[in-house]
């Protein structure tokens, strides 16, 4: 009974210190969440809170924040890394505990209909936004209704797929430039002399087989054979497809890759990390990946002898990806309670950040135009040069007519599957035999809830989706949506 | 003296009332303070279990993305696209083979677990038991992460099974969706063993010794005290660990999620990964978020678990209930 007594007190005693420490955690955690000032030593600093979801930009975002606060020492700002971002931003939102910033996860139309977004033409003038790359301003994007609600980050000529190539596996193996393949014939049997040569301790090619990855994959190689697809939509036609040659051909080819063992076995489980440090120690001599992946190998890998080409197609056509695929930008909390200090951070971060956060660290392609900075690796400018290169603007329907933001959310909104990125993973897995009838049911499930949708909205019509002055691999400018108007 | 007792009778009389309205206050207070006590508990789960319940029997009838107002009223039109939706059947079979693998698996095992521990002769039982118990103890997310490397295609499974040329090539464990779903039954099963043990060393420690005592002297062996004295003993006990077992299986959520994802192509998503991934992170997967739809599939997971709990409870308290009832009809019966 005493030895119980003894046990229970201590540990009451346990709790409580514990208790204690998780309290006092909270309490600061919670008042710096609010943004409100923070305690009696700090009493005149603003802190603002920042939630941003993109691991490479982390040590860039580090070193302006630091900059900044050193210029502006009434103003803190606390970063947090999100690795449930849009679990975290929802349920931020639901609570109204948003934070005074973000980098973009929810579609934009979805904040913007609930009013929790800022508007940020105060500080975007008309001047202000020609400083930025053509195609960064774009409906559901950064801009909605034409006005400007977020920050661009990343140049929207970027994060096409490119294939870097391990330098020192290259040299190992007395392989030269010349050896870079083009085609998918190439690369089968330069893979097999690297498997010869190496006495199969060195795969030719590692892979992370992630839904987004084979998504993203499908589109761009298969854009070599079926290019008027460049995502999920075929702009000639005027309806969603993702059932296409293209596709089928690049996740046939992936899987042969992995069943003649040319590409490392891993590949079917591992994250982007792992894929990329079995890269960096020379196990695999090529990988596929997009802009990002440089800044990668130079801080995380700490591996700096590789270089950059274009992806091999299956008959060394070019391929290419949409550009503006994605807004990274910075958005505001329409509920901030210290805009003047978000104003004064995102007008210092006009000046400064796309040179700290993109060009200093090579985490990717500015959004603005003229940036200086050094880049720390010498192939930046070559993976600069792929991406304007591969990345091209086609049509968005939004662009043409606004009412199609909410047609797509909700024909969309109807679907089971929103995409064939799990498909490609259940057929490199083994779990899928029949690909084509697997993509083909997405496929009809995707017109289906197009079709439907378009019976119940008056305000878009198949037209809008149909663009018969575009050309696969011609840059779509703006005046272009005029000519069809 | 008649007068004393006069007064001592008229003092009674009157301090009745007295005594009986004290005792009324104090009552009243015991109540105030019973109540008092109970407020914060009442509050909790009228905020944190009561309203969600509720509140998702409301989205269920919505199409809503968890943003902005409830303005689209779709009546039954979530249940009808799920009830259509060979995804949700898929996650329904995968949350009910992992229900029944994890019961199978880990109540049976605890068992034999429980009846070798439980033996008296056995030197470091303690030990035993705190080592069974320490995967209860561990957060389920980490065992996750932990078994992912363990089973991974490079893991430690496959790495000892390559060094002992058992196999040729390595075993996809987590990407071959019926062995990830073994996987996740055994792991599953392996993390609550040490509960279930517990339980069944309690049902044990209540049967008396007496009787193993008699059937010894009966010459009855080990096999024939289990079955004619252990296990129906253990009957009663049988039924509530099953429930919870099986009750248990249904929040698989955190181990799903570390260790495969739900993957490969959804062929190990659970019913509740299933509703996370349309409630909160369809975005980044292409699709769109639709918290009306999640929330139908919750309530549906809700109906699910009570009729698990109904039948299950009512077939194994069937007997239990009827002896009752006879019981009390025989008392009845004697009493007329």
């Amino acid at each position: 009974m005493k030895k119980l007594c003894w046990l229970f007190l201590t540990l009451l005693l346990a709790i409580l210190v514990l208790g204690a420490c998780s309290s006092d955690d909270s309490q600061s955690s919670g008042s710096s969440d609010s943004g409100n000032n923070d305690g009696s030593e700090d009493e005149d600093v603003v802190t603002l809170t920042f939630w941003n979801r993109y691991p490479e930009l982390r040590g860039g975002f580090a070193n302006l924040i630091e900059q900044f606060e050193a210029e502006h020492p009434g103003i803190k700002i606390e970063s947090q890394e999100a690795p449930e971002p849009e679990t975290q931003l929802r349920t931020a939102l639901s609570e109204n505990n948003l934070p005074d910033m973000w980098t973009n996860i929810v579609e934009l139309s979805e904040l913007v209909e609930v009013d929790a977004v800022k508007n940020l033409d105060e500080i975007f003038t008309d001047e202000v936004k020609a400083q930025f790359v053509d195609g960064t301003w774009f409906e559901n994007g950064t801009t909605a209704d034409g006005s400007v609600y977020g920050f661009p980050l990343a140049s929207p000529r970027s994060k096409a797929f490119i294939m870097y190539y391990n330098k020192d596996v290259f040299d190992m193996l007395g392989l030269t430039e010349a050896d870079i393949p083009t085609t998918w014939e190439e690369f089968r049997e330069v893979g097999q002399r690297i498997i010869d040569e190496s006495n199969g301790a060195i795969y030719p090619t590692v892979w992370n087989n992630a839904n987004w990855a084979n998504e993203q994959m499908a589109a761009m190689m298969g854009s070599a054979i079926t290019p008027e697809v460049p995502w999920q939509e075929n702009y000639k036609t005027g309806e969603p497809q993702v059932l296409t040659e293209g596709k089928i051909e690049t996740a046939k080819f992936l899987k042969e890759l992995l069943d003649e063992g040319l590409m490392a076995p891993q590949s079917i489980e591992i994250g982007l990390g792992e894929a990329e440090a079995t890269f960096a120690v020379g196990q695999a001599a090529f990988y596929w990946s997009g802009d990002w992946v440089g800044r990668q190998f130079h801080v995380v890998q700490e591996f700096d002898n590789w270089g950059v080409a274009p992806m091999p197609t299956k008959d060394g056509n070019p391929y290419y990806y949409r550009a503006g695929s994605e807004a990274t930008s910075i958005q505001v909390s329409n509920h901030t309670e210290h805009w003047e200090e978000v104003k004064t951070f995102l007008e210092y971060s006009l000046e400064h950040l796309h040179e700290t956060v993109y060009v200093d660290t090579g985490a990717g392609l500015p959004a603005k135009k003229d940036v200086g900075g050094e880049p720390p690796f010498e192939q930046y400018f070559d993976i600069l040069e792929l991406e304007n290169e591969l990345s091209i603007p086609v049509p968005k329907p939004e662009e043409f007519n606004p009412a199609v933001v909410e047609f797509n959310r909700d024909w969309r909104g109807k679907l089971e599957v929103g995409g064939i990125g799990d498909a490609i993973v259940g057929y490199l897995t083994g779990n899928i035999d029949d690909l084509e009838g697997e993509i083909g049911k997405i496929d009809q499930a995707m017109k289906d809830a197009f079709y439907e949708t378009l019976e119940e909205n008056p305000d878009v019509s198949q037209d809008d989706y149909i663009y018969p002055n575009w050309v696969p691999f011609e840059p779509y400018t703006v005046d272009m949506y005029d000519e069809l108007r | 003296m008649a007068k004393n007792m006069e007064i001592e009778q008229k003092t009674e009389v009157n301090s009745r009332p007295k005594v009986k309205s004290r005792l009324r206050t104090h009552k009243k207070k015991k109540a105030i303070w019973a109540y008092i006590f109970l407020a914060p508990q009442i509050i909790i789960f009228f905020v944190f279990s009561l309203y969600p319940i509720i509140m998702s029997y409301v989205y269920s009838f919505y199409n809503w993305t968890g943003i902005g107002p409830l303005d689209e009223f779709v009546g039954f039109e979530n249940y009808a696209q799920l009830l259509s939706q060979p995804r949700f059947w898929n996650s329904a079979l995968v949350s009910i083979y992992y229900i029944v693998g994890t019961t199978v698996l880990g109540v049976g095992v605890a068992l034999i677990l429980a009846i070798i521990l439980n033996d008296q002769k056995l030197k470091g039982k303690g030990l035993y038991r705190t080592i069974y118990f320490l995967p209860v103890v561990t957060t389920t997310a980490i065992v996750g992460i932990i078994m992912g490397s363990i089973f991974g295609i490079n893991g430690f499974v496959n790495q000892l099974l390559l060094t002992f040329n058992i196999v040729d090539r390595p075993i996809p464990w987590l990407t071959n969706g019926p062995l990830a779903i073994i996987i996740l039954i055994v792991i599953g099963s392996w993390k609550g063993l040490g509960i279930n043990m517990i339980y069944w060393l309690a049902g044990l420690q209540s049967i008396p010794n007496e009787l193993y005592e008699s059937a010894q002297l009966d010459g009855a062996g080990f096999w024939r005290t289990l079955r004619h004295i252990t296990l129906p003993l253990l009957k009663p006990i049988a039924a509530v660990i099953i429930l919870l077992s099986l009750v248990s299986g249904i929040n698989a959520f955190d181990l799903v999620k570390t260790l495969t994802g739900g993957g490969p192509n959804f062929a190990t998503e659970t019913m509740d990964l299933f509703i996370y991934n349309f409630a909160f992170s369809a975005q980044l997967g292409g699709g769109q978020v639709r918290m009306g739809y999640a929330s139908a599939a919750g309530v549906l997971l809700g109906l699910f678990t009570f009729v698990i709990s109904m039948v299950f409870g009512a077939a194994s308290f069937t007997k239990e209930i009827a002896k009752i009832r006879g019981d009390k009809k025989k008392k009845g019966g004697v009493k007329a």
